[in-house]
């Protein structure tokens, strides 16, 4: 198991990190891009980058978290009501 | 008989450090029952105001403050500690553990909660308590100073439940006896888990929109500051996350004890067990996507308001799975009627006409002529008098043995129930129909002649019967404990592993830890013919957790940042949270072991090990 | 976990979970940190209401600048990682370079915080203040309650490096160190949002 979780799968997920924030930046900072298609995207390399550092640096992919995956998907669904109802509800 | 966890002399010391759960279960449950009669005797206040029309007897602002820290302190600081009481005193005895996951936060989740209490409460002798109602909606509630101890009070005994419920959720995740497994826990323990689930969902918007409170009145914020932006109907969004599921959270541990007492008052396995756990879980779910149905009358438009509507009718379909359930667990049982079972058997029609004025409400074409009239006070009061402090006397009569070692009187206990049952519908029924006929709720009077004056005599007429059943109770705890009849382990022939163990238990509960072979695992054993549970060990020593004051006072510090944030003194404010910043460096830096008791025996020695 | 996985050194592959008391910590600490989602989640959603409600003030896009944000995102990122190195000696029974990677952690993270000071009283400077709008109270709110998370976990490590510098790693200390490093990645963890929500939203306005 240890191996399988080395210094460098941590690195290739340390990069991959690193790459999904620059690609977020540069969609932003370039400027030219609709804002239609940023937000949405970038929103995704987020959610995505996420997953991933919970999965590899928190050890969800590990076994044994049955329980914790379970209930960060709950408080990711109570989040996401939460910032649902915030974000469009109040100005309905 | 091994010596119970009471068996030590009293000592004030002992019980402000105290770990043990059956004692902070104790704790929670005198503190509960303080605060309900507390709550009780502001219900009084408001129903002889409203007694007769134009009557003077509280002036509007006292009204509305007796009004608002009834809602509050009832919701908060009696329900909530209340059941909590039973979550610490049952689920660990159902699970077959010892102690919880954390004893040290369980305590001071016990701290939190009765500093935060004692904290809002103050605001009565500290210049006015809060009077927005409990929902304490902006903007109106930033026009009052109560609000500061409102927002503080809920801000620190919230923090306190939420640890409670991560501790009680990792209990019953990591500490199950063997052969436990979830599908074989106790309907209580299930509901606990699905309620402190809630608490970790709805309890941190709550204190995030207690924290925008705060900022907006202390510190200046624009949140609520319509001319600069600002939107109040964020705050009322917020707050019903929080509120409607806090509702769910209340009631849904009621449910586990009604499953629990019916059970064992018809002497029969639980009907449709999974389907039990399946609604219980679903109950939960949807509970987190009805909020707006407190708001049809925002103006969200049809579609919203369908929508929500629609949600809320769903909930109906879990909850007649329970109704029907506990019915068919009745039918061809021995039902016993002792106390607990007339409060369990009473539970059910009352919570269904609750419930089915909560569909009515769910309608939102029919809600714009319900919102804010009696109608709704009605609806809320059966679920919460009818079914949720209804539950708390069933599961307080039926648990009072293995706790106390003492059975409550059965004879001034059944003269309380009917004079609840009496009190309760002639206060409450009369309601709906004030409702109907149009008076508003949160008024401090009315005019005479509107056609209100005889029903709300009535109804205050029933809020003098409860407060006699509630005397009753109390001296019915105080005769039990003066020369209460000793109870024996199993007084109820129970079914659930608490009643496999001595009454009351020892301090560590079980001197071996028990195999669990099937549901109901006592009486599994005992129709095997076998007087006591198979075991998973031999006896031993066992590992026990030290007592500590630490989280007294560190949630004292947090009481006392609390008053330095109302009366705006930085010095209060380090002086508190420097003394919970002590505490918890103390608490880190020192390492906690643990102690190790000897199981047996009447001299219980101890002995600390540093085994790390 | 197996019981074969016992390295020679005597320490369990994984001591963090060796113990009951371990066990329970970290589940405990997950249902913690799934709660704490929650509550970030509320002062997003707050943010979220209120971005467009500026008051007259500068607006997001006026304010944030790329260079700052994505220096302050890296240094996150990059004491993730070292949080990540520091468990990985944890877990080998190398304490030294487990000490040496939490200092390091520590380390950025404070200078995460130093910047994020400089950050704030630019902001006040050009106008935009707790109390000057909607936009400002929101704003204040969630990056600084993330900024005080940040806070609290550089102290919390620091008190753990500091009580603990002569000790070994045993299954009693073992489970400390890890929930600190769970705690140092769910603090990264939120700031992928804030840098995505707060400040790339409003520079695309």
């Amino acid at each position: 198991m240890a191996k399988k979780h080395g210094y460098k799968g941590h690195l290739i997920a340390f990069a991959l990190s690193i790459l999904l924030t620059v690609l977020a930046f540069i969609a932003v900072g370039l400027g030219t891009i609709s804002k239609t298609f940023v937000i949405p995207f970038i929103l995704i390399i987020g959610i995505a980058q996420a997953i991933f550092q919970a999965a590899y640096w928190m050890h969800l992919n590990q076994k044994g978290h049955d329980f914790p995956i379970t209930f960060m998907l709950s408080g990711f669904f109570a989040a996401i009501i939460v910032v649902f109802a915030c974000s469009s509800l109040v100005w309905w | 008989m091994a010596t119970s966890y009471l068996d030590k002399k009293f000592s004030l010391w002992d019980w402000l450090t105290t770990v043990d759960h059956k004692k902070i279960g104790t704790l929670y449950f005198f503190a509960g029952i303080f605060y309900f009669a507390v709550g009780g005797l502001e219900a009084l206040l408001i129903r002889i105001q409203l007694m007769y029309p134009m009557n003077d007897f509280l002036d509007g602002e006292t009204f509305n403050q007796v009004m608002t820290m009834h809602g509050t302190t009832m919701l908060f600081f009696a329900a909530t500690p209340l059941l909590f009481a039973f979550m610490n005193w049952v689920v660990p005895l159902q699970i077959g553990a010892r102690d919880v996951a954390f004893p040290f936060l369980n305590s001071l989740g016990f701290w939190m909660f009765f500093f935060g209490a004692l904290l809002t409460n103050s605001s009565f002798f500290l210049g006015g308590a809060p009077q927005a109602g409990w929902t304490s909606y902006a903007p109106l509630a930033l026009d009052y100073k109560g609000t500061d101890f409102f927002v503080l009070g809920l801000q620190i005994s919230g923090a306190g439940t939420i640890m409670s419920a991560i501790n009680f959720l990792t209990t019953i995740f990591t500490m199950r006896a063997p052969g436990m497994t979830l599908l074989r826990m106790p309907l209580f323990t299930w509901s606990t888990v699905v309620a402190s689930a809630l608490i970790m969902f709805a309890f941190t918007p709550l204190t995030g929109a207690l924290f925008l409170l705060m900022f907006e009145r202390m510190f200046d914020a624009k949140f609520f500051d319509v001319a600069a932006g600002g939107n109040v109907v964020l705050y009322e969004h917020i707050f019903w996350i929080f509120g409607h599921p806090e509702v769910y959270l209340l009631v849904l541990p009621a449910f586990g004890i009604i499953s629990d007492v019916i059970a064992a008052i018809s002497r029969k396995r639980l009907f449709g067990y999974h389907s039990m756990v399946f609604a219980t879980v679903l109950i939960g779910f949807i509970g987190f996507m009805v909020w707006a149905h407190h708001m049809f009358a925002v103006g969200m438009g049809p579609t919203v308001n369908s929508v929500f509507g629609i949600a809320t009718m769903l909930v109906g379909v879990p909850t007649g799975i329970k109704v029907f359930n506990w019915i068919f667990t009745m039918i061809g049982g021995k039902v016993q009627f002792n106390t607990a079972g007339l409060f369990a058997v009473s539970f059910i029609p009352s919570f269904v006409i609750g419930g089915i004025t909560g569909v009515m409400l769910a309608s939102s074409a029919a809600d714009f002529q319900f919102h804010d009239t009696y109608f709704v006070i009605a609806h809320f009061h059966y679920v919460i008098v009818g079914g949720i402090v209804q539950a708390i006397f069933a599961g307080m009569f039926y648990w009072w043995p293995k706790i106390f070692g003492k059975m409550l009187n059965e004879t001034l206990g059944k003269w309380m129930f009917w004079l609840f049952l009496i009190g309760f519908n002639l206060t409450f029924y009369i309601q709906h129909y004030l409702g109907l006929w149009g008076m508003p709720r949160r008024v401090f009077t009315y005019l005479p002649n509107q056609g209100w004056d005889t029903a709300n005599f009535v109804s205050s007429v029933g809020a003098f019967f409860m407060t006699a059943a509630v005397i009753l109770l109390v001296i019915n705890v105080i005769v039990t404990f003066a020369r209460g009849e000793k109870a024996v382990q199993d007084p109820w022939y129970g079914r659930t592993l608490e009643w496999s163990i001595p009454s009351p238990p020892p301090e560590y509960n079980f001197a071996r830890t028990p195999i669990v072979r099937s549901n109901d695992p006592w009486w599994y054993e005992k129709m095997q013919g076998k007087k006591e549970m198979q075991y998973a060990e031999p006896l031993a020593e066992i590992h026990m957790p030290n007592p500590s004051i630490i989280p007294m006072i560190m949630a004292f510090g947090t009481f006392i940042a609390g008053y330095g944030f109302i009366y705006s003194s930085w010095f209060g404010v380090f002086l508190g949270f420097g003394i919970t910043g002590v505490c918890m460096f103390i608490r880190s830096i020192k390492d906690d072991h643990g102690q190790h008791v000897h199981p047996e025996g009447l001299h219980v020695e101890k002995g600390v090990h540093h085994s790390a | 976990m197996s019981t074969l996985d016992f390295k020679a050194n005597g320490l369990p592959a994984h001591p963090e979970k060796a113990t009951q008391e371990g066990r329970a910590k970290l589940v405990g600490f997950w249902l913690y940190m799934s709660a704490e989602a929650v509550l970030f989640a509320t002062f997003f959603g707050t943010f979220m209401t209120f971005r467009n409600s500026v008051n007259g003030g500068p607006t997001g896009a006026e304010l944030f600048a790329i260079p700052m944000v994505f220096t302050a995102t890296a240094i996150l990122l990059v004491s993730s990682l070292t949080s990540v190195f520091a468990i990985m000696a944890m877990q080998r029974n190398l304490a030294s370079k487990m000490r040496f990677w939490f200092a390091v952690t520590v380390l950025l993270g404070a200078s995460f915080l130093g910047l994020e000071v400089y950050e704030f009283v630019e902001y006040v400077h050009e106008g935009h203040t707790f109390t000057s709008s909607p936009f400002g109270s929101s704003f204040y709110t969630l990056v600084g309650f993330h900024g005080a998370h940040v806070l609290f976990g550089v102290l919390w490590i620091s008190t753990l490096l500091l009580r603990n510098i002569n000790r070994p790693i045993d299954t009693y200390v073992a489970p400390k160190y890890y929930v600190a490093s769970l705690y140092w990645h769910f603090v990264d963890l939120v700031w992928v949002f804030i840098f995505t929500i707060v400040y790339l939203f409003g520079m695309v306005g």
